[in-house]
């Protein structure tokens, strides 16, 4: 039982860093209705050229971190760009391929700045471990949580009390009554993008920060995290992303504990084909009713 | 020719498999990033037929490509009824899923002393159907490229067909093709399985050529390369998977200053392609143009003569 | 031929239609109006399959369809056209309706493997013969997504004549066109769609309805507000009020 809790509590520390993958997806989802699979890549080589600073001129931390998050941005903004403002707009397949074929290249880019297999990522928190009766809370965990929790409460203030989340929102909903009312959509998306990259900075540098250290499987490890922790949750849905993040992480924790450490992974993908077959709408995504949607796109 | 320029020709012809096998499905208007997973799962099966349980390497391919094919059409019964764009997450998770039980499986038998079978993350090693017959890199080659024209001939019969006509009527409207009595669903299995046996089918011929196979092979890396194939050559013939295959390993590999940075160039290249020509070089228009020259020409020959 | 009893479809909080009875005997062509958003495509859509019924029951030809995928109602013998058209774009005239015809009658594994027709050939003499019917045969060889507007919808209803449906559901045919293409397409309903089929012809320009309409149907908010014979039901106030009020009948 104490090994149970300790588990969730773990999974739910780890979780908070998915719910902040999350939230890049389901953003874009929410504006765009696609998906853009290069988000992994580009926190991937915002966090390769922090590194690079790192290594070769021994930056500060705080320049790091500083990097990251501008580079992520510059990349969100080109991938946007390339993958989605080219792209007719119902056309959204065609962005998925496009990010899906930029993640490559975005990662490929990112190892020629640094070719081998680990570099050290510095580390930021200072935060020591402390115990709550039976259970241990590791330091640098506990700051993500709080980190995931500060974001997504600033998030939500964004999105409800300001006028750029205002427009964001009238752009999910529909695109073409928000340009009618004034609105500049493309500027909003590409605002759209801006933000969900620099979120996706912050979350990057988090993680890495915690892990102390940056490989190449970065990117496709974040992409996925994020991604199936939308799925989960809902796609398109704040609230959502932060409920699929944590329950990712731990039905996670759990894998690996009661069945090994190869089967954390495995048991991610398998929740998430589970759900895409039974319950494609995610926990709070509307379900989606196949024809109906079909439908109402294009009779 | 030389092992390398052996090797790389046989690349080309056992990685259009997959394309063909991706190329397949968005004909009928599904996007699959999982390919690679059916490619896998042919190697391991005609793997283990022929080193495992010692069998033919015909029977070891037929059991590579039934295997992928079942699996695929399963898969694909349970995924093709969820909208495009959670199809294709669910073969990016199931590909990742096949990839990560690979990485587990061990399953070995002892075969003249020696244990032979997936070993888990050391992959499956010792598939010696080539060593044991002596047969070499070339005459192995005839075969793959045998087996390709096979399937190339199969698939442009197929596109003459009234099947290639339904899986263009699903790829082009499938709401349309539903209210004209088509089992969207029905057909796009058939056409999952189909795909599945092809990627089965080259899956095994590269375990075989290569002696051994590891999960890591089988990533999304290959994956996309094997959609973007088709997006490249063009969507309008089976040649157009061949021709991004060739554009790919045959130009990017051969030139010197891009090596190193293929993917850069790769990726620049498919994301320019989905925004000028979303159906590739070879679209059904071009495609329908072309067929209207020849055919144009074969009269005016005929009239003349 | 079509009865519908009850008929109720909802999305969301919005009901698209509500309590529909309406029966559509053999051999009739049936007109439906109604303003803009009345819920005419909607009623399409339900009777063809496109989305089940939230309530109510569809007959088709004696058999109860009610839920039924598209696909199923189709090989009934069932055939529509679209309000925006629907094509196969990339495929040749020819080859569009040759589509229409074999999807209906793939003919098991062998018919699948099928070869294409070969001119002369019992199928070819089918699509031309559907082709000649709409005034097409000489621009089989076209694309579709070529074609002018008017010969796109003329296609739409060569897809129908090649499978010989029992009923013809057409979604504004003239929409979009000129009056002397209207009157044309008038023609073709009458002449050539109407003999031997039963037709439902949702429609906004008067020209045609009034042309060609045995009977006719107003929905307003998803609700039928009148039926009966065209002139009659033209004449009614509450018609001539939600429909026709203060806008110029014969381009509404």
């Amino acid at each position: 039982m104490i090994d149970f809790v300790q588990n969730t509590v773990d999974g739910i520390m780890f979780g908070s860093s998915y719910a902040l993958l999350a939230i890049g997806f389901t953003i874009v989802f929410g504006v765009l209705r696609r998906i853009n699979l290069a988000f992994g890549a580009s926190i991937m080589l915002g966090a390769y050229a922090g590194t690079w600073l790192h290594v070769h001129y021994q930056v500060n931390v705080l320049v790091v971190a500083l990097t990251t998050l501008v580079c992520t941005v510059l990349a969100g903004i080109y991938v946007e760009r390339l993958c989605f403002r080219a792209i007719r707009r119902d056309a959204a397949l065609a962005s998925m391929v496009s990010s899906f074929v930029i993640w490559m290249q975005l990662e490929e880019a990112a190892v020629h700045l640094l070719p081998e297999r680990t570099y050290a990522f510095p580390s930021f928190f200072v935060a020591g471990s402390f115990e709550l009766g039976p259970f241990l809370f590791r330091g640098e965990q506990t700051t993500m949580l709080v980190l995931a929790a500060l974001m997504v409460g600033a998030l939500h203030l964004l999105l409800r009390h300001t006028r750029f989340g205002l427009a964001l929102r009238a752009v999910s909903e529909s695109p073409r009554a928000a340009a009618y009312m004034g609105i500049d959509t493309a500027w909003v998306m590409l605002c759209a993008f801006a933000l969900v990259s620099l979120v996706g900075g912050v979350a990057g540098f988090a993680i890495l920060a915690t892990d102390e250290q940056i490989t190449p499987f970065f990117g496709l490890w974040a992409t996925f995290k994020g991604l199936i922790a939308m799925m989960l949750g809902g796609m398109g849905s704040l609230p959502g992303a932060v409920l699929g993040g944590l329950l990712l992480g731990v039905i996670e924790a759990h894998a690996q504990w009661y069945l090994g450490n190869e089967y954390k992974d495995l048991s991610a993908y398998l929740l998430l084909f589970a759900m895409l077959v039974l319950r494609p709408g995610g926990i709070l995504g509307q379900r989606i009713h196949g024809r109906e949607a079909l439908a109402f796109r294009r009779v | 020719m030389d092992d390398y320029v052996i090797t790389v020709l046989s690349n080309i012809g056992m990685i259009s498999f997959v394309a063909l096998s991706a190329y397949l499905l968005l004909l009928t208007g599904v996007i699959s990033f999982g390919q690679q997973a059916y490619f896998g799962l042919g190697a391991y099966a005609a793997g283990a037929a022929t080193a495992m349980l010692l069998l033919p390497i015909w029977a070891g391919i037929l059991i590579g490509a039934c295997v992928a094919g079942l699996m695929a059409a399963l898969v694909g019964a349970l995924t093709l009824r969820l909208r495009g764009l959670y199809f294709s997450i669910s073969t990016l998770a199931f590909a990742e899923m096949v990839r990560l039980v690979l990485l587990i499986v061990e399953v070995q038998v002892e075969v003249d002393g020696e244990l032979v079978g997936p070993a888990g993350a050391e992959g499956f090693h010792d598939i010696r159907w080539m060593f044991e017959r002596d047969i070499s890199l070339g005459e192995f080659m005839l075969l793959i490229y045998a087996l390709l024209a096979l399937v190339l001939v199969a698939l442009l019969l197929i596109e003459r067909s009234r099947l290639g006509s339904i899986f263009r009527m699903l790829g082009s409207d499938d709401l349309l093709a539903d209210m004209q009595g088509l089992n969207v669903v029905g057909y796009r299995v058939l056409a999952a399985g189909l795909a599945g046996v092809l990627a089965g089918i080259g899956g095994a011929l590269y375990a075989h050529f290569t002696t051994y196979v590891e999960p890591q092979f089988f990533n999304v890396m290959l994956g996309v390369h094997a959609l973007a194939y088709g997006l490249i050559g063009g969507l309008g013939t089976a040649f157009g998977p061949l021709i991004g295959v060739a554009i790919d390993v045959g130009f990017l590999e051969a030139v010197r200053f891009i090596q190193g940075y293929r993917m850069i160039v790769f990726g620049g290249l498919v994301a320019l392609l989905l925004i000028f020509m979303p159906r590739g070089l070879l679209d059904e228009e071009r495609v329908h143009r072309l067929k209207a020259r020849f055919r144009r020409r074969g009269d005016a020959h005929a009239a003349g003569s | 031929m079509l009865t519908l009893q009850g008929l109720e479809k909802r999305f969301g909080a919005l009901a698209a239609l509500s309590g529909i009875d309406l029966e559509v005997p053999a051999g009739e062509i049936l007109g439906i109006i109604g303003p803009n958003g009345s819920g005419k495509t909607t009623l399409l859509n339900a009777v063809t399959g496109v989305y089940p019924p939230s309530a109510g029951r569809i007959a088709f030809g004696g058999a109860d369809i009610t839920g039924w995928k598209g696909h199923r109602i189709a090989r009934l013998g069932l055939a529509r056209t679209f309000q925006n058209i629907r094509l196969f774009p990339t495929m040749t005239v020819f080859q569009n309706v040759w589509a229409a015809q074999h999807a209906r009658t793939p003919g098991g594994l062998l018919g699948l493997l099928r070869s294409r027709p070969r001119p002369g050939g019992g199928d070819t003499r089918r699509v031309e013969a559907a082709l000649e019917q709409v005034g097409l045969l000489a621009s089989r060889e076209v694309l579709a997504r070529h074609l002018p507007l008017p010969a796109r919808r003329r296609l739409e209803i060569a897809r129908a004549l090649v499978v010989d449906a029992r009923l013809v559901l057409l979604d504004e045919p003239a929409g979009g066109m000129t009056p002397a293409e209207t009157a044309d397409m008038a023609r073709v309903i009458r002449e050539v769609v109407a003999p031997g089929r039963t037709c439902v012809v949702i429609e906004h320009k008067m020209a045609l309805i009034t042309g060609v309409c045995t009977r006719l149907c107003v929905l307003d908010f998803g609700r039928k507000i009148a039926e009966g014979h065209p002139d009659e039901v033209l004449d009614r106030a509450e018609v001539r009020e939600v429909y026709l009020g203060g806008v110029d009948a014969s381009d509404a």
